[in-house]
């Protein structure tokens, strides 16, 4: 096929890159580190103050044309960073709770996966537990109405609650090795690439306990445990972008 | 919150609205300590299903090479995503005692 995608320091030298494309998407994700294990932890990193070009050549489309560009950027200082723990409330699905948590975004139990589609029909909400550790920039360092950067190491993994698998939401499938009906199993989500986003300061007021807007792109895989919904469900689902708000309620 | 996509054997989109929220101990402590408690994960990948699959396994048609027609991929279901880089050492497929290349 050919085409070439590369990150250059400002030397000209390649920088060690993991390039995922699918479709029309493509992410580079630079690891600097010495192993891959510490990818997306405080030792991959640019060099600050540097100018760094992402350089693509002749890359084929299905249609034959190709696409060559080149684009330019300077490495921002981050430093000292702050790597945080968060942990994924419980919304109390599995544990049958009368009072769900609900999102104030979509009136939804919070971290509850459902699925809408024509063959599964709604899904039962497949609740996600876990925890991620998050990297900040330095916010002092930043203006106040500057874009703070976060970034979500790869490999972060959200275990999500087994569901029964239903034909059209309704008639349960039957696995017939174990006679019972079909389950998913775990279903996991999985970062494959460092997720990076940015803390944006409210844009619709100065107050200072206004919340703060989160935006975080991310490429994630999603994985069932059980063999036969494995291969049914198993995927890379790129550039999620996500968007939220971010605020402190008694010290959390 | 953010909205997922997935393909659904391959035949359909489905759609999925997400929220998630998360929270984090803002006690200076806590933060401190987050990074020397983390476990990192030293399980590898395991393989949980392949296709053509292994023969004998269904009475239906317990000899799977004879599903499997000549350009069909072989492929293979981990329990968790695999470095790409690593694929193209770390797979092998053999005719005999030779290496046939791979794709």
């Amino acid at each position: 096929m050919g085409g070439k995608i590369e990150l250059l320091d400002d030397k000209g030298n390649s920088v060690q890159a993991d390039v995922f494309v699918q479709d029309r998407r493509i992410t580079v994700d630079p690891c600097v580190a010495e192993s891959a294990a510490n990818c997306g932890l405080p030792g991959d990193k640019l060099a600050s103050g540097e100018r760094y070009t992402l350089n693509t050549q002749a890359l084929p489309s299905v249609n034959g044309e190709h696409l060559s560009s080149k684009t330019e950027f300077k490495a921002m200082k981050t430093e000292p960073v702050v790597v945080q723990f968060q942990n994924v409330t419980d919304p109390g699905i599995t544990e049958g709770n009368a009072d769900l948590v609900l999102s104030k975004l979509n009136g939804q139990p919070v971290n509850g996966v459902i699925l809408n589609s024509m063959l599964l029909g709604t899904t039962d909400a497949s609740e996600s537990s876990g925890g991620l550790y998050s990297e900040l920039a330095y916010a002092p360092a930043f203006r106040p109405d500057e874009p703070l950067p976060i970034r979500v190491p790869r490999g972060t993994r959200l275990i999500g609650s087994s569901i029964d698998v239903k034909a059209n939401g309704t008639v349960s499938v039957l696995d017939e090795d174990a006679g019972q009906s079909l389950r998913s199993g775990a279903l996991n989500v999985i970062t494959i690439s460092d997720a990076t986003g940015y803390l944006i300061p409210n844009p619709y007021t100065d107050h200072v306990d206004a919340p703060s807007h989160v935006r975080l792109f991310s490429d994630a895989a999603m994985i069932t445990e059980a063999a036969s919904t494995n291969t049914a469900l198993t995927q890379n689902l790129p550039h999620i972008e996500m968007v939220g708000i971010a605020r402190v309620t008694d010290g959390l | 919150m953010a909205v997922l996509k997935p393909n659904l054997l391959g035949r359909e989109v489905a759609d999925s609205t997400v929220a998630f929220q998360i929270t984090a101990d803002t006690s200076i402590d806590a933060q401190m300590e987050a990074f020397d408690n983390r476990a990192p994960d030293r399980d590898a990948p395991k393989l949980v299903s392949w296709s053509p699959g292994s023969d004998g396994k269904y009475d239906f048609m317990p000899d799977r090479d004879a599903m499997h027609r000549p350009g069909d991929p072989v492929t293979l279901f981990f329990d968790e995503p695999v470095l790409a880089l690593s694929v193209e050492s770390g797979v092998i497929q053999k005719a005999g005692a030779s290496e046939v290349p791979v794709k």
